[in-house]
């Protein structure tokens, strides 16, 4: 196992635009993804009030750096900073009066390889003490899936090093656990690259039921082909489906090499994360050169969701229990 | 039969060796990889390479088992240790090396890793050997070796290799070396972490993988009083291996004379660049220094013989097919595969009996009716259509309208009634149907033979012989599509020094259309292209998106590579799309002449190409993508 624990795991599920708190008291930090639209700022402006009152520092991270900050952004007082520079702060964090750090990610528009860039970041502050950390996550309204996918994917890889497994059975075969979008052909043509021994499938569910129904008709074959192997998972319900995730990576990981292809909502992304933080073993892959923060334009839904936890090293954590 | 698909199809690195061994269908390559000399094996992904080292493997030799084995069995005169590799355990090498400190650091965490991964393979395939030849404890009056000889040796290798058994025992070798893969992370990240930059001190570094294998194997065997005994490495997909690792081993492939160490390794045809780099000083060659076998059939009659063995290796356990031969499974289709031959099966195809007769004639009268350009192919040959047509070498144009036979029917299929327009019609997929389509599709590789044919077999009514062409079309273009779609996911990038902008898949689409079309749209030819050469005008980029298509198995050269380890350029060779993609792109499976990739890729889309192109070729040279070519 790693050398860090995901304890003390609680959501509250967020319907509407009422302003609303956080989990716990308020983060000290809260990093979103910069650019314009609209499902970018609506949970911070639903946790607008909080973050104000508690000073908390907000953070957009932008791909290139920032000449000017949109009018959106200045009037919530939000910096905008590289996804580096963002790391170099989550990995400097001032911790309260007991040693604690505390962070809000809100993923819902914020790219792959900027999540990955995040919990790495994350993962080398908890290593030093407890963190506290909050995923938020806004559930985009449905639109149908673009005709043709851009087909310029630069590589498949780990989201970068810090998430790229290791093992000490390299003889081991790869079992492979892909989260599902509604990306045609993108699950199969990147299982098929990986030659696993195994696959499993986790199958998203939503209030969006088109999305469901889309991603069933993307991933008509793949599903067909596994159907004892398939979980589905509420989207909204995040601690159920890291339980699940992390109860099968476990299982897996005595006998294969775990390799997480999180495709889909960007909650399941991050919760893949989670579960590498704990298990050492288990690899987090994306497809470079898919939709950057700066190309999504998806509106916001009425449905969102904050996710909780305590990620502390292993030696902390058993002190405590 | 089991339902399989693309994702569970015949994939030996995650079965058994018993597995492996039960289905294991030899073959000529088997044959020039096995002896015991220094080989690498040339393949793409998918290719077969990793049963072929699994077979090798002592693990592999003892499942093989019946009258069929032994002769093979007999000419490997080593112990195989099969060492496994992919493309995740690459990616957890180059972790090491990206971690954030000094590359060079890095990298020799990286090598550290692959030579203990090596080494826990070595150490495996002693611990095996203990364990089936055990031996006392206590001395003997025959002065054989005893346990306190073996604890010697142990205790010499862990020294040799820097461990620290817990007993001396080749299985606590073993255990050790997964720990020590296990400190090798911890120790990189903490360097990263702490940012030293004083030369690092662990002992495990820079272990010299071949010169500690062999020493450590040597003495072994010296316990065991078999100095002369042999073994040989068998490293699949050795590109995933740190470059200098890859090059030390091709660099010692060199060796000559008796080897306690033999050396097989696995490699896609198109490896990094800087492999071929450190190779051009003192490149070994294939002649005289090390066996190179491609995994491609250069041999029609070879092919299909594969094929059919893989068939029946397989068929006998199921019983809706026990007993019987493909052909009789899957009959034949006229318009499968067309080449220059006077194959006696395709003669008879075409012998104007029954349907047929009508069918083949209807073909080319309906052509002749909306293809101004055929008809004028017709005046100038003076072939009259409106009889029945006599397709026998003695028939009068009986060659010709042989050869033309399944272009016509092509054309026919896909062209509309206004000059230069396409139908908007169901494929023509009768070419895509028969056991030499199969085969022809299947590039003899077993893995996409078994798809191909357990995906016909899922979607049958296992009582009715041949399979009706619906279901074989069916099951066929499922796993075409499903390889199309993972060409569109394949990365642009492979081994850190292939990189292109060009999206593979483009490439290849571009190629498949620019054939299509001129097939169906451009003035009919008696032999429209279906290869092409890499030319110089064609861009680097566009040459490296080609690297990763070969390494894909998703084009097949015609040649033989000259260069040890695969293709060092792709520049003036000759390809084909692989048959796999026929259906995907409407192509027939032939042998043709072949035209500039440059003129391919500047050719404007949808723009019918009248003329021949005047960079049209018909080279003949010995080549290996010649599956059906006798």
């Amino acid at each position: 196992m790693g050398e860090l624990a995901v304890i003390n795991l609680r959501q509250k599920r967020i319907e509407g635009k009422c302003k609303i708190a956080s989990l716990s008291k308020a983060p000290s930090l809260m990093v979103i993804a910069a650019d314009s639209g609209s499902r970018r700022g609506h949970l911070l402006g639903l946790l607008q009030d909080e973050i104000a009152t508690a000073g908390s520092r907000v953070i957009a991270i932008c791909d290139a750096p920032a000449t000017t900050d949109p009018k959106s952004l200045r009037r919530l007082q939000v910096e905008q900073l590289s996804c580096s520079a963002t790391c170099e702060t989550v990995r400097t964090l001032v911790r309260d009066t007991n040693g604690v750090a505390s962070i809000l990610i809100d993923l819902s528009c914020l790219a792959r390889q900027h999540i990955g860039a995040l919990f790495a970041a994350v993962k080398d502050l908890a290593k030093e003490g407890p963190v506290e950390l909050q995923i938020a996550y806004n559930l985009a309204r449905f639109v149908k899936p673009p005709v043709h996918w851009s087909t310029a994917i630069r590589r498949i890889a780990p989201v970068n090093s810090e998430f790229a497994g290791w093992t000490a059975t390299p003889d081991n075969p790869i079992e492979l656990v892909i989260a599902l979008g509604y990306e045609k052909g993108k699950a199969i043509g990147a299982a098929e690259y990986l030659e696993p021994g195994d696959t499993w499938l986790f199958v998203p569910t939503s209030p969006e039921e088109k999305y469901l129904r889309e991603v069933h008709a993307q991933n008509k074959e793949l599903l067909h082909e596994r159907m004892t192997k398939q979980l589905e998972y509420e989207v909204l319900s995040p601690v159920d489906a890291y339980h699940t995730l992390l109860s099968l990576v476990r299982g897996m990981r005595n006998v294969a090499r775990p390799i997480l292809l999180p495709f889909g909502p960007k909650i399941f992304f991050g919760l893949s994360l989670l579960v590498a933080m704990v298990i050492d073993e288990a690899a987090v892959w994306f497809v470079d050169g898919e939709n950057t923060s700066r190309s999504d334009t998806s509106q916001p839904s009425p449905h969102s969701v904050i996710m909780g936890c305590r990620i502390e090293p292993v030696s902390e954590s058993a002190a405590n229990t | 039969m089991n339902r399989q698909t693309f994702l569970e199809p015949f994939n030996a690195k995650a079965m058994s060796y018993a597995d492996v061994a039960r289905t294991f269908v030899p073959s000529t390559k088997f044959t020039q990889l096995a002896g015991a000399w220094n080989s690498v094996l040339v393949g793409p992904r998918g290719g077969g390479k990793t049963t072929l080292f699994k077979m090798l493997s002592v693990e592999g030799q003892e499942a093989w088992t019946g009258a069929a084995a032994e002769p093979y069995k007999k000419t490997v005169g080593y112990t195989g240790i099969y060492v496994p590799s992919d493309i995740a355990w690459g990616t957890m090498l180059e972790s090491l090396i990206e971690a954030g400190q000094d590359e060079t650091i890095g990298i020799l965490f990286s090598e550290a890793a692959f030579v203990t991964h090596v080494l826990l393979s070595v150490a495996t395939g002693m611990d095996r050997h203990v364990a089936q030849n055990p031996m006392p404890r206590l001395e003997s009056a025959t002065g054989e070796p005893t346990q306190a000889d073996l604890e010697r040796v142990v205790a010499t290798i862990a020294t040799l290799w820097k461990v620290q058994p817990v007993s001396l025992s080749p299985a606590s070798l073993v255990d050790a070396l997964r720990a020590r893969l296990l400190d090798i992370k911890r120790d990189a990240r903490l360097r990263a972490k702490l940012t030293l930059t004083e030369v690092p001190t662990q002992e495990y570094l820079g272990i010299d993988m071949l010169e500690s294998a062999s020493q450590a194997l040597q003495a072994f065997d010296a316990v065991y009083s078999r100095p002369d005994h042999r073994w040989c490495l068998l490293l699949d997909e050795f590109e995933v291996a740190p470059m200098h690792l890859q090059k030390t081993v091709l660099a010692a492939m060199r060796a000559s004379g008796a080897q306690k160490l033999l050396l097989k390794v696995a490699l896609a045809p198109c490896g990094p660049d800087l492999l071929y780099d450190q190779q051009s000083s003192t490149p070994p060659s294939q002649n005289n220094d090390v066996q190179q076998v491609q995994l491609w059939y250069a041999d029609k009659t070879e092919a299909i013989e594969f094929c059919q063995q893989v068939f029946l290796s397989r068929s006998s356990t199921y019983p809706a097919l026990a007993g019987k031969m493909p052909n009789e499974v899957f009959g034949t289709s006229a318009y499968a595969v067309v080449d220059d031959s006077e194959d006696a099966a395709q003669i008879g195809l075409f012998t104007l009996r029954g349907r047929n007769k009508k069918h083949v004639t209807e073909q080319f009268q309906s052509l002749a009716e909306k293809d101004p350009t055929f008809q004028n192919f017709l005046l100038r040959k003076q072939i009259d259509v409106s009889h029945e047509l006599g397709m026998q070498p003695s028939d009068l144009h009986g060659n010709t309208l042989r050869k033309i036979a399944p272009l016509v029917a092509f054309r026919n299929a896909y062209k509309g009634k206004s000059v230069g327009n396409k139908r908007g019609v169901k494929p023509f997929n009768t070419a895509y149907s028969g056991w030499e389509s199969i085969a022809a599709i299947s590039e003899g590789n077993p893995r996409w033979l078994i798809g191909l044919i357990t995906r016909i077999m899922s979607n049958s009514d296992q009582g009715q012989f041949p399979v009706p062409t619906p279901q074989q079309t069916a099951g066929v273009q499922w796993n075409c599509q499903r390889y199309a779609e993972m060409l569109q996911s394949v990365a642009n990038e492979q081994f850190g020094s292939i990189k292109t902008s060009t999206p593979i898949y483009n490439v290849l689409s571009k190629i498949g259309d620019y054939f299509h079309n001129r097939l169906v749209r451009s003035a009919f030819v008696e032999d429209p292209p279906m290869s092409f050469v890499v030319d110089e005008r064609v861009s680097d980029d566009v040459e490296h998106a080609l690297r990763i298509a070969v390494n894909h198995g998703a084009i097949v050269c015609y040649q033989i590579a000259a260069d040890v380890g695969g293709f060092r350029t792709l520049r003036g060779l000759r390809f084909r799309l692989t048959y796999l993609l026929a259906p995907v792109f409407k192509l027939p499976m032939r042998k043709s002449k072949s035209v500039s990739l440059s003129s391919i890729l500047e050719a404007k889309p949808e723009t019918p190409v009248i003329q021949n192109d005047p960079s049209a070729n018909s080279a003949a040279e010995l080549i290996q993508g010649d599956l059906w070519v006798n």
